[in-house]
């Protein structure tokens, strides 16, 4: 006989991260630490590289510019693929309509989620920081890095997230990956990641700020002047903000989604 | 109370046509006013032909889809207005391929599915291993399950619909592209579902499954149910008689048709073979030897044709099903 | 070999060519984003140049962007065309059939290359509308010429990707990280003199490096032969180097029966 009470709360938490985490063990296409490795870490290590020589030639910035965006972007990619791949897999497995059927509430399904893509991408950006410092040879201090890392959850998140919004589009529409990629090379621009913030169009500068790792990516460049506690307070708050509103564009439209399926079929 | 009960259920679907200068829309009526009653712990069989109806059925019972017009309650409850109740009432196991993540076990797959379906987590092992030792993946439960056979995938189906213990479950085509022998033992599963007192709607176009495992039957097409009923109920109203089968050789279609102008001819169907040609003729006759003369009178004009062996037997649930469906509505527009 | 033999090659592999290019497309997503990607890469090098003062000539910085979409059509199409014509379920039938197996895939790896071309014009277009790039009209057939020869010779060097990669169980994530390199060795979008003296010459072995010259010496006005001749040369080295490999690779999975898994 299977007995249904009303759990503690903690309980309902450990719970729901068992579920996201086996959730995410099944769809995560770069499990294999080779394919991670290769995809997510030497990709964005070449391209930081690419990136500081070219800017370097160009006679834009210093090394460290390129090191932390292009760590930046490395943490982009695994989160945002990652939270598309966390709602379109579902349906590549035949299993969305177990999840529609759930009587579990749509937060609870899916909120947790975003939390084990945003490690994958803190652990592909300090692995791409690494071999950046090697390779650019420029150093963080311990300080910063701790800091780094910190920020980055926040822009990590609100990446998962916004690929977690991309993802239920992705549901319906045919050509998601299209706008992945087209996504994250936005992020790579708007969030001034590869380029300076000042040479941007003023457009841009202002529409961006809805972009997720912007704000963080503010706030690591502010690491080390004198404002940088004012900066980072108010950059790590915009993340969270960017980060909930992403959250919730995701679930109203995921039940925007269901309810129209339930109609139309 | 019926387990599961249905009142003039209809659905329609809007589909949009054509380039984006010239757009129409067409509807298409997946079903046509349904009506059912099933008891608690029946096992109670839908037929019909692909694309009668059957999966919209389905997936309206499952709460998937909403239906157009009409009532579909189970337990009493109402599956559009509060499809939360219904859901911890009902299982489903819709079969194939799909329907689990093949990266993990079988274990992590049914733990992770007993969440959504709102076990409490300290009793999801414990579940989780009774069940697959009732469908015998025990020694195969650490494997993933990409490297399970359809049999056993479709054996974790049924363990998946039953993790929450619900009252009524769905089985749609569950035997589907399954040798001799796993479907048999899914047979031999679903019997034990209406053992332990499960109300059990099965979809299947297999007729001996049919046959063997369920109370009642309605057989659907196009969107409307023909008839519904024992097994006998059927061949009753499809008043399907004798049955003959003819070896040939020189046979063709327009023999058919010849044989299914003759009076009391239900249904005629010819078979090419290598060296000869089957024809299968459905009569509505009861007595043997009047199906025997009303045969050898088609074939009296057919000179080219030569018989090569006669036999007859009683109607099976397939001549039912084949009658019924040959002469079932067109399926025209409302 | 005679003229007509010779004629009726190309026309054979045009036909193919042509036929790779209409399969190639059926995806819309996937062309757009060949096309879709350099322009941020053009747009990257764009507010690069701004932000360093405008020292380099802008529409080369827009070529160079164009082919950056090139490399990856390149190692991505042809690096991925043996695994892909396994899933559709022709490999075999390819195989089977009585052409050699580099001419069957020759096509298919230049067809990739052709979607490169198609990126570098459109962010060559997108430079001239939206960064107000100036291209000299007298130079556009100079430019169109070293285009296509560029274009041919990367798809014999797309062969011998073929062949390299056809072993590799997942040959994106592979191609993945040797793109950035790729741009830096073949001078595209920083010339060949920028790179550190022991990788020039590794550059001067990759067909690009010198169609991106001649490119952008059409471009100015410069003389380009020395560059268009280059690039034609590497690019039957490559034809040769990568024909040989494709077809030992065919040869190899027939002895042991492998055709399946590829």
């Amino acid at each position: 006989m299977v007995t249904r009470s009303q759990p503690h709360i903690y309980t309902q938490v450990i719970s729901c991260w068992n579920t996201s985490f086996l959730s995410f063990r099944a769809l995560f296409n770069w499990l294999a630490p080779r394919h991670f490795v290769l995809a997510m870490v030497a990709t964005p290590i070449m391209e930081l590289i690419f990136f500081a020589f070219l800017g370097s030639n160009l006679g834009v910035e210093d090394a460290r510019f390129f090191l932390l965006g292009g760590a930046m972007l490395a943490a982009c990619t695994p989160s945002i693929a990652g939270g598309v791949m966390a709602l379109t897999s579902e349906r590549h497995f035949g299993t969305f309509e177990h999840i529609l059927v759930s009587r579990r509430s749509r937060s609870y399904l899916l909120l947790m989620r975003a939390v084990p893509y945003s490690f994958m991408g803190i652990v592909a950006s300090v692995l791409t920081l690494a071999g950046g410092m090697i390779a650019l040879r420029v150093l963080l201090s311990p300080r910063h890095l701790i800091m780094f890392i910190a920020l980055l959850f926040l822009g990590c998140l609100s990446s998962a997230f916004f690929g977690m919004a991309l993802g239920v589009l992705g549901l319906v529409a045919s050509n998601v990956f299209l706008l992945m990629n087209v996504a994250i090379s936005t992020i790579s621009i708007g969030a001034a990641l590869v380029v300076p913030l000042s040479v941007l169009p003023k457009w841009v500068q202002v529409t961006s700020h809805v972009l997720p790792v912007r704000h963080v990516a503010q706030a690591v460049r502010e690491m080390g002047s004198q404002d940088f506690k004012g900066a980072i307070l108010w950059n790590a708050g915009s993340e969270v903000l960017v980060a909930a509103v992403w959250a919730l564009v995701m679930l109203a439209s995921f039940s925007r989604l269901e309810s129209r399926m339930r109609r139309e079929g | 109370m019926s387990a599961i009960s249905i009142q003039n259920l209809r659905r329609h679907f809007k589909a949009k046509k054509g380039s984006f200068l010239h757009r129409t829309t067409q509807e298409t009526h997946a079903l046509r006013g349904i009506d059912l009653e099933i008891q608690p712990g029946s096992l109670f069989g839908l037929l019909g032909p692909n694309g009668a109806g059957k999966t919209t059925t389905v997936r309206i019972l499952t709460t998937l889809l909403l239906p157009s017009s009409g009532s579909v309650r189970i337990h009493g409850i109402d599956v559009a207005a509060d499809p939360d109740s219904v859901r911890a009432h009902i299982g489903y196991a819709f079969g194939g391929e799909k329907g689990f993540y093949d990266r993990l076990s079988a274990r992590d797959n049914l733990l992770f599915f007993a969440d959504l379906y709102q076990l409490p987590m300290r009793e999801q092992p414990k579940r989780v291993d009774e069940l697959l030792e009732l469908v015998n993946l025990t020694e195969r439960r650490e494997d993933r399950v990409e490297t399970y056979s359809r049999g056993m995938k479709q054996r974790l189906h049924i363990a998946r619909s039953l993790l929450h213990d619900p009252s009524v479950i769905f089985l749609d085509e569950p035997t589907n592209g399954l040798d001799p022998v796993a479907a048999r033992n899914i047979r031999a599963a679903v019997h034990q579902l209406r053992d332990a007192g499960k109300t059990v709607l099965l979809t299947t176009h297999y007729m001996f499954e049919a046959e063997e495992l369920c109370d009642r039957l309605a057989v659907i097409d196009h969107g409307r149910i023909l008839v519904q009923g024992t097994a006998r109920d059927l061949a009753a109203a499809a008043e399907t008689g004798i049955v003959a089968r003819l070896e040939t050789r020189g046979a063709n279609a327009s023999l058919c048709d010849k044989l299914t102008r003759l009076p009391s001819v239900v249904d005629a169907s010819l078979e090419f073979l290598s060296d000869r040609e089957l024809i299968t003729v459905r009569t509505s006759l009861a007595a043997p030897e009047e199906a025997d003369a009303i045969v050898r009178k088609g074939l009296e004009s057919a000179e080219e044709t030569s018989l090569l062996h006669l036999s007859l037997r009683e109607p099976a649930l397939e001549d039912t099903y084949v009658s019924l469906v040959s002469q079932g509505n067109t399926g025209a527009p409302e | 070999m005679n003229m007509s033999a010779a004629l009726s090659g190309a026309v054979s592999f045009l036909t193919a060519t042509r036929f790779h290019i209409r399969d190639l497309s059926r995806e819309t997503s996937d062309v757009a984003l060949n096309l879709i990607t350099p322009i941020f890469y053009a747009c990257i090098a764009y507010f690069l140049h701004v932000a360093g003062g405008r020292q380099q000539n802008l529409a080369d910085l827009m070529i160079g962007a164009g082919l950056m979409g090139m490399w990856s059509s390149i190692m991505f199409g042809a690096g991925t065309v043996i695994k892909a014509q396994r899933y559709q379920g022709t490999l075999e039938f390819l195989l089977g059939s009585p052409k050699r197996f580099s001419s069957i895939i020759i096509p298919i790896t230049t067809a990739a290359s052709v979607f490169g071309a198609a990126s570098m014009l459109l962010t060559l277009l997108w430079g001239v509308v939206v960064f107000d790039v100036r291209v000299d009209l007298a130079h556009v057939p100079g430019m169109t010429l070293a285009a296509l020869v560029t274009t041919l010779a990367m798809g014999c060097f797309g062969l011998l990707i073929a062949a390299l990669f056809v072993q590799a169980r997942r040959a994106e994530s592979m191609a993945s990280p040797m793109i950035a390199p790729l741009w830096m060795l073949s001078g595209i979008l920083v010339p060949v003199s920028g790179l550190i003296e022991p990788l020039r010459p590794v550059s001067r072995v990759l067909p690009m490096s010198w169609g991106a010259e001649a490119v952008r010496a059409a471009a100015t006005g410069s003389p380009y032969w020395f560059g268009l001749a280059s690039c034609a040369a590497t690019g039957v080295v490559y034809l040769l180097v990568g024909s040989w490999a494709i077809n030992v690779v065919a040869r190899r999975s027939r002895d042991k029966g492998e055709v399946n898994l590829w």
